[in-house]
């Protein structure tokens, strides 16, 4: 699914995962070594490796949306572009675990004024484009400024333009002489942003592709993609759009300034359109030992999930945790009353959408889209059978006495069997509580503006994957389930249309407040609990991948984030 | 001869109009919104505004659908005001996911339909021919028995099974072809010719299986039909080679509604073999087309729609002035 944070949520979300097969080694602290099938516990393929050299073929269904950092909100672009561009700070992979913010191109995640209103970024030495000019403040202000130009770059990421203090500023484009307050660059080393709010976020925001650097005088706007200027490792050699895509070293790349990149091999070669049952079936007999796909899932069809235990497949399995889950959002101005939400809840056998979604394989039934490796993270728990299996008496027993809607609409998106097949079981369960459910196909790349929209339906799946940071409570609670801009509404994006007078409130005015992210966090969890046990949303599944890779790759651990290999780490025996 | 060519290229171009009207007004009538879809779970309102700019949709459906067909004769400017770039003749837009110039797409995609298209072709049609002809000949013997059985088999085999069945053997179990690459779309690229063989071999077999199989049939029913007649008797009467009298004259004459089914089979080809695309990992106008439908990418699917009706109705054309040429019978008016 595409996702931006979203998108990348969508991309990462449609990828619903698979569990973990044994691999090599682990890497240390987080995956273990072995494993049997029905583990979920994160592997890394042959970790430890440090050879440089070699070339790594990129299998891909199809090709990136773009290659223009400041025009791509999908995880594929942003897993390929720790390759070519780097960013102020950068999101950390480790497999099964929320990617931790690191600093990047600065010397240090962000110091913060004491109202929380201003970050400032200092510019390591040192670092220079792939034609070796030098990096300047003003390369990573006119980067940002770029993605304000939502009129030229339809997929700009805009988290982080949100959170500054930018006024109506349009990007360069329409009007040059605009000028981005918002952003500063005292001298060539520094750049300070001014926010309207206080983040406590934001050095997560900063690893967007908004700050990676861009020089005015290369900014071929929409072409840009088929050459971005490399600030990372490697850089474009050639790029033959639909069909392939060559990155070769960058030798203006300094390594002593960036610790987040082994950059092992000495090319990766990209094959762009290569169908997703030809690449498992590729990976799972090892036709090519140098090849990993960046597709959603590992491009595994459902009936490839039985070969990952085999002996000749199972050391190369790479798999580990999403930051994904998926929910059922309830339409709270149609199903109004809590209790009437907590039997639907209850009446759900979430077991048989789980075996919809491919199994255990592909991941875990929770309570809650909230991880409790989230900084704050507060537990929370409803009282769904931990199994999945339905509570059909305590629903019967909470609607004694209840009027309530006797027939209610669920819509799915039409690119997946699971979506509609979750919709049947919703139908056959909610049966014995006597509401008829009619299931909605909704076209898959509207799903979530229909969703949005007065026609959404009653009963509809969702799928969120962590929000600008995944490692923060409040970027997945809010968008979730909280207010609108000024506090009067349920937000845009928050398809339960929930909005409780205090609750709410309480979210949006944690939003003005300044604290750490773990402070905040732990304000951001108990109001969110509050919420979540009225049941506006009832938690599905957390999402798990597998992506099987050749047999002479090395370090290759699926991104949390990210969804499929991370590229920073990965190298091959050559 | 002229009049008629005129003639059809004038329906041609009235056809390619309604063709392009048609899916136009489906796209816009359709539930799919592109703007809203380039950005997502957060879209709110203004960025689906801007987007619809972005995207020229922001215009009425009338102002969009001059646009575009204007910029099949001459080039226009396509983007936002302030950033927008120029399309040259023929324009066929922009793709709405990519940005590229659909030009350029269809220009990459042909090539691998076309590969896949010759190839094929030829297995089905001497395959086809072939076995309807012997089967004519040796009416009722085992061998006709036996290849009208294999024909109806083949006709009922999708091509899901047939290519599955063929990669699952041939290229996973006995390692006896590789796994199809896009590397290599022509002959004439640096692989050579029989790489290019070798890459399209299994979909060649996979459409000639399914396609000879109607071939067979209708060979073989007009063969005996045209066997019987009485310019046949007449030729054998009058002392003529056995083999004359099957090549000359009857295939001559009992070839023609195999030529008519061959014109729209190879029209519909071109247009893009979806589904065998989508299994042997060919990227061709149909494996495009798929894609595009999906994403609601509107520029790319009006092309090779209008793409795929150019080649039909061109086939039709070819079609009829080959009766002339086959038939002498037949007449062009």
């Amino acid at each position: 699914m595409k996702t931006r944070t979203r998108a990348l949520a969508l991309a990462v979300l449609i990828a619903t995962a698979a569990t973990g097969c044994a691999a090599g080694q682990s890497q240390p602290g987080t995956a273990k070594p072995g494993g049997s099938v029905t583990d979920l516990a994160a592997q890394v393929v042959k970790s430890g490796f440090n050879a440089k050299g070699g070339n790594i073929n990129v299998l891909m269904s199809s090709d990136f949306q773009t290659l223009d950092p400041g025009n791509s909100n999908y995880v594929q672009t942003a897993n390929v572009g720790q390759l070519y561009y780097r960013t102020l700070t950068m999101a950390k992979e480790t497999a099964g675990q929320p990617p931790a913010i690191v600093p990047d191109l600065a010397t240090d995640t962000g110091q913060v004024s004491k109202d929380g209103l201003t970050w400032t970024f200092t510019l390591q030495k040192g670092v220079k484009f792939e034609d070796g000019r030098p990096i300047t403040a003003a390369d990573i202000k006119y980067g940002i400024e770029r993605t304000f130009a939502q009129d030229v770059f339809t997929q700009a990421p805009q988290e982080l333009n949100a959170a500054l203090d930018a006024g109506g500023y349009k990007g360069p484009y329409k009007d040059p002489s605009a000028v981005l307050k918002a952003v500063e660059t005292p001298d060539e080393r520094t750049v300070v942003f001014h926010l309207k709010k206080p983040f406590a976020e934001f050095p997560a925001l900063a690893s967007r592709s908004n700050t990676a650097p861009v020089p005015k005088d290369k900014d071929t706007r929409l072409d840009y993609t088929n050459h971005p200027v490399s600030s990372g490792p490697y850089m474009v050699e050639t790029y033959n759009r639909g069909k392939s895509l060559k990155l070769v070293r960058n030798p203006h790349w300094d390594p002593a300034t960036d610790p987040n990149r082994t950059a092992l091999p000495d090319t990766f070669s990209f094959s762009l359109s290569t169908s997703q049952a030809t690449i498992s079936q590729q990976l799972l007999a090892n036709s090519d030992p140098n090849a990993i796909t960046l597709d959603s899932n590992g491009a595994l069809q459902t009936s490839d999930s039985a070969k990952l235990a085999d002996a000749q497949v199972k050391d190369r399995v790479a798999s580990g945790l999403l930051g994904c889950n998926d929910v059922l959002s309830l339409n709270t101005e149609k199903i109004s009353d809590p209790d009437v939400r907590k039997a639907i809840a209850l009446a759900l056998d979430r077991q048989s959408i789980l075996v919809q979604y491919g199994g255990r394989r592909f991941g875990e039934l929770t309570q809650t889209p909230l991880n409790a490796k989230m900084r704050g993270y507060v537990a929370q728990e409803l009282e769904l059978d931990p199994s999945g299996k339905p509570k059909l008496d305590e629903a019967k027993k909470l609607l004694e006495g209840k009027t309530y809607p006797k027939s209610l609409t669920f819509g799915y998106a039409n690119n997946r069997d699971a979506y509609k097949n979750t919709g049947t079981v919703v139908q056959q369960n909610l049966k014995a509580l006597g509401i008829d459910v009619q299931l909605v196909p909704i076209p898959a790349p509207n799903y979530y503006s229909i969703m949005a929209s007065d026609q959404l339906p009653d009963i509809g799946r969702s799928g969120w994957c962590g929000g600008a940071d995944p490692a923060s409570v409040r970027t997945s609670a809010d968008p979730i389930l909280g207010p609108n801009n000024d506090g009067t509404s349920y937000g845009f994006s928050n398809t339960s249309r929930y909005f409780d007078p205090q609750v709410s409130k309480a979210m949006f005015e944690l939003r003005n407040t300044a604290g750490t992210s773990e402070e905040l966090g732990r304000k951001w969890s108990e109001e969110f609990g509050k919420a979540l046990k009225t049941y506006p949303i009832i938690p599905l599944i957390r999402s798990h991948t597998n992506s099987v890779v050749g047999s002479n790759i090395r370090n290759a651990q699926v991104g949390y984030f990210f969804g499929g290999i991370d590229l920073s780490i990965v190298g091959v025996e050559h | 001869m002229t009049r008629f060519i005129l003639r059809r290229s004038g329906s041609l171009i009235l056809l390619l109009i309604a063709v392009s009207f048609i899916t136009f007004t489906l796209f816009q009538l359709g539930p799919a919104d592109p703007a809203s879809a380039a950005c997502g779970q957060e879209c709110t309102p203004e960025r689906v505004a801007e987007a619809r700019v972005a995207l020229g949709m922001d215009q009425p459906f009338l102002v969009q659908y001059a646009d575009y067909m204007r910029g099949l004769v001459s080039p226009r400017m396509i983007g936002a005001p302030g950033a927008e770039s120029i399309c040259q003749w023929p324009c066929l837009g922009k793709s709405f996911q990519t940005n590229e110039d659909v030009s350029d797409i269809i220009g990459r995609s042909l090539p691998y339909t076309l590969s896949m298209a010759i190839g094929a072709l030829v297995l089905w049609t001497v395959s086809g021919v072939g076995l309807g002809l012997l089967a004519a000949l040796r009416k009722g013997s085992a061998t006709d028995k036996f290849i009208v059985g294999a024909a109806s088999v083949g006709v009922s085999l999708p091509i899901p099974v047939t290519g599955l069945f063929l990669l699952l053997v041939f290229v996973n179990q006995l390692h006896l072809l590789p796994f199809t690459t896009n590397e290599i779309a022509s002959p004439l690229g640096p692989q050579g010719p029989w790489a290019w063989v070798l890459n399209y071999l299994l979909p060649w077999i996979a459409l000639a299986v399914l396609f000879s199989a109607s071939y067979i049939r209708v060979t073989r029913t007009n063969m005996i039909e045209t066997f019987g007649e009485d310019f046949i008797r007449t030729a054998r009467a009058k002392g003529l080679a056995p083999r004359t009298v099957t090549f000359k004259h009857g295939v001559r004459a009992g070839i023609t509604p195999v030529v008519t089914m061959l014109g729209m089979d190879i029209g519909l080809l071109l247009g893009g073999a979806v589904l065998t695309e989508q299994i042997f990992s060919v990227p061709g106008l149909g494996f495009t087309a798929v894609r595009a439908a999906i994403s609601g990418d509107l520029p790319v699917t009006m092309a090779i729609t209008m793409l795929a009706a150019f080649f039909v109705i061109v086939a039709n054309v070819v079609v009829d002035l080959a009766y002339a040429a086959i038939d002498p019978r037949v007449r062009l008016q």
